[in-house]
């Protein structure tokens, strides 16, 4: 049987700020555990929270870039459970009123661009990190409090390619306003993903099941990839579908029953009195919306028309910021931006990847890599010299000093080719007799020839055209 | 719903809570129950017919929010203080997930 596939994702964000949500301590990773923390982040009584105004901010920039409509004024909800990484026994969340509602952003897949629609963002603080031992369970209370934003889109993904897509562009917006980190493999960007099945035009929504665990963006496409067959193989023997929380095992690249959900958890939900309204004043909202970095899309304009790159060299940029904020540096003194682009994307990527280097680490200047792009474009260097001068040009050398140093100038003075040329050809009498009846390779033979010569230093590109005009010179 | 006087349950919520309580404080806490019950009774004999209920004791907004600033940190014997049990800095707690 034929299934319609009905796919809605939460997205969990840590946003970039100093503090915590509703606390005065500082938000880290990978610090210490337990000494990032202060009496509201633990819970103590009496402890009274209050609204960080960087989380606020970094909140409507998403909502803005996201085309979400802003709710002026703030206001806060408790979630009610009871459980060992949440001290208070509640979450502050905004359940009622969130920041931003009704937004959408735009995806690209095989078939083409879609628009995803965003159902709301709202604020609220993340829990503490656990970790469950055999003799007990260990709490880290460092994030507790971490200032979080919830993204929720509404049910318009069909298949695993365009969660994927929903997702990777959501990052990349996001990383573009500077708003998250957005590293899901360290959590900084957590995505649950909610997945039905119905028959094919039915208009009754199928059974979800919600997937956990996600930390790539590559095992969100596989896990909803399983997880259509798993369900679409129940039903059609006729079975039905529980509702279930599952997690995505990389190991066997399937997802496993984590528990079934018998009805709905009951989290009394109601207005945070700790808190009370915050009115956000309207020239604040304003000048940060009127303050956005540049995104994503507008940057991909900004490359099409400036350096007129293709889609894919676009893309790689694009999904590498740091790299393509490189590339802007060496455009400022670079003659030719396909060719320089062709650099950065194959071989200072490559380069990377081999020394195991990371960009911020990189000592190459960009306006060394622009002269040496230079360079290969006047012809003072051939591309076989480049590769020679670049290796040196990542490790921050001047390839100006690494030219003559290595006396890599490439020979382009005709007068210089020309005795070169003439000398060789005095000492090649049978390629001449060769080219006169029509051996074209005695070309190359004699290229070479002049090449050795001139220690590798001749243009070959002109030392060819030159000698093909010597060569008709001569038959004649 | 159960019966909040009883004893019983009364012992069950403290046992959730994680403490227990002996024989003569559950009699405490029962008559205290009494007596709030009671005075729930007489709020709920106030007529609230078509009055919206309220969160805060002033409904007044607010324009204030905090600056993003690292301003109070506990070192970590501080955050730790109150800790039953720790290991390698961390809280360490019985089992939670099976």
């Amino acid at each position: 049987m034929e299934y319609d596939v009905v796919i809605g994702i939460e997205i969990h964000c840590e946003l970039n700020t100093n503090s915590k949500m509703f606390s005065s301590s500082p938000t880290t990773f990978g610090k210490l555990a337990n000494s990032c923390v202060n009496e509201i982040d633990l819970a103590h009584p009496g402890t009274l929270p209050c609204v960080n105004k960087g989380a606020v901010e970094q909140a409507i920039k998403a909502c803005t870039a996201l085309h979400l409509e802003i709710d002026p004024v703030v206001k806060f909800d408790r979630k009610n459970y009871y459980y060992s990484d949440l001290p208070k026994g509640f979450q502050i969340t905004q359940q009622f009123f969130p920041i931003g509602k009704e937004g959408h952003i735009e995806i690209e897949t095989s078939l083409g661009k879609k628009k995803i629609r965003i159902n709301r963002i709202h604020m609220e603080e993340d829990t503490a990190k656990q970790f469950h031992l055999t003799e007990g369970t260990l709490i880290d209370f460092n994030r507790a409090g971490t200032p979080l934003i919830e993204i929720v889109s509404e049910p318009d993904m069909t298949n695993g390619e365009e969660a994927a897509a929903y997702v990777e562009a959501l990052r990349q917006t996001l990383y573009y306003l500077g708003v998250s980190d957005v590293k899901m493999e360290e959590g900084s960007m957590r995505c649950d993903v909610n997945i039905s099945l119905m028959p094919k035009g039915s208009t009754v929504y199928g059974v979800k099941n919600e997937i956990k665990n996600l930390n790539s963006i590559s095992n969100v496409q596989k896990a909803i990839d399983y997880e259509i067959e798993r369900q679409a193989k129940i039903l059609d023997e006729g079975g039905i579908i529980e509702q279930a929380t599952r997690r995505f095992d990389e190991a066997t690249k399937s997802t496993i029953l984590m528990r079934l959900k018998e009805g709905n958890v009951d989290y009394k939900f109601f207005p945070e009195p700790n808190i009370v309204p915050i009115r956000l004043e309207d020239a604040w909202i304003k000048s940060i919306q009127a303050n956005l970095p540049e995104l994503p899309e507008q940057r991909r304009a900004r490359y099409q028309r400036d350096y007129q790159l293709s889609a894919y060299d676009i893309n790689v940029f694009l999904a590498n910021k740091e790299l393509a904020e490189i590339y802007e540096e060496v455009m400022k003194t670079c003659k030719n931006a396909k060719l320089a682009c062709n650099w950065m994307i194959t071989d200072v990527l490559a380069w990377l990847g081999k020394n195991n280097v990371q960009i911020p680490d990189l000592k190459m200047k960009p306006e060394d890599l622009a002269t040496m792009v230079n360079m290969i474009e006047n012809g003072d260097i051939s591309g076989k010299q480049a590769k020679e001068v670049f290796e040196d040009v990542m490790l921050g050398k001047n390839p100006n000093q690494i030219v003559e140093e290595k006396g890599l100038k490439q020979v382009s003075d005709t007068s210089m080719l020309e005795s070169l040329i003439n000398e060789v050809l005095d000492e090649q009498p049978q390629s001449i007799e060769d080219y006169r009846n029509g051996k074209d390779r005695a070309v190359g033979f004699l290229v070479g020839q002049v090449m050795k010569k001139s220690k590798g230093q001749a243009n070959p590109a002109m030392t060819n055209k030159m000698i093909v005009e010597e060569l008709n010179k001569r038959i004649k | 719903m159960t019966e909040i006087k009883s004893k019983e349950y009364l012992r069950h919520l403290a046992h959730q809570c994680m403490f227990d309580c002996s024989d003569d404080e559950l009699d405490e806490i029962q008559e205290e129950f009494m007596i709030l019950e009671k005075q729930m009774e007489l709020l709920n004999q106030v007529d609230t017919e078509g009055v919206e209920p309220m969160v805060y004791p002033f409904e007044m907004e607010t324009t204030f929010l905090r600056m993003d600033e690292v301003v109070n940190v506990l070192s970590e014997e501080e955050a730790l203080a109150n800790a039953a049990k720790t290991k390698n800095g961390h809280i360490l707690v019985p089992k939670v997930v099976r």
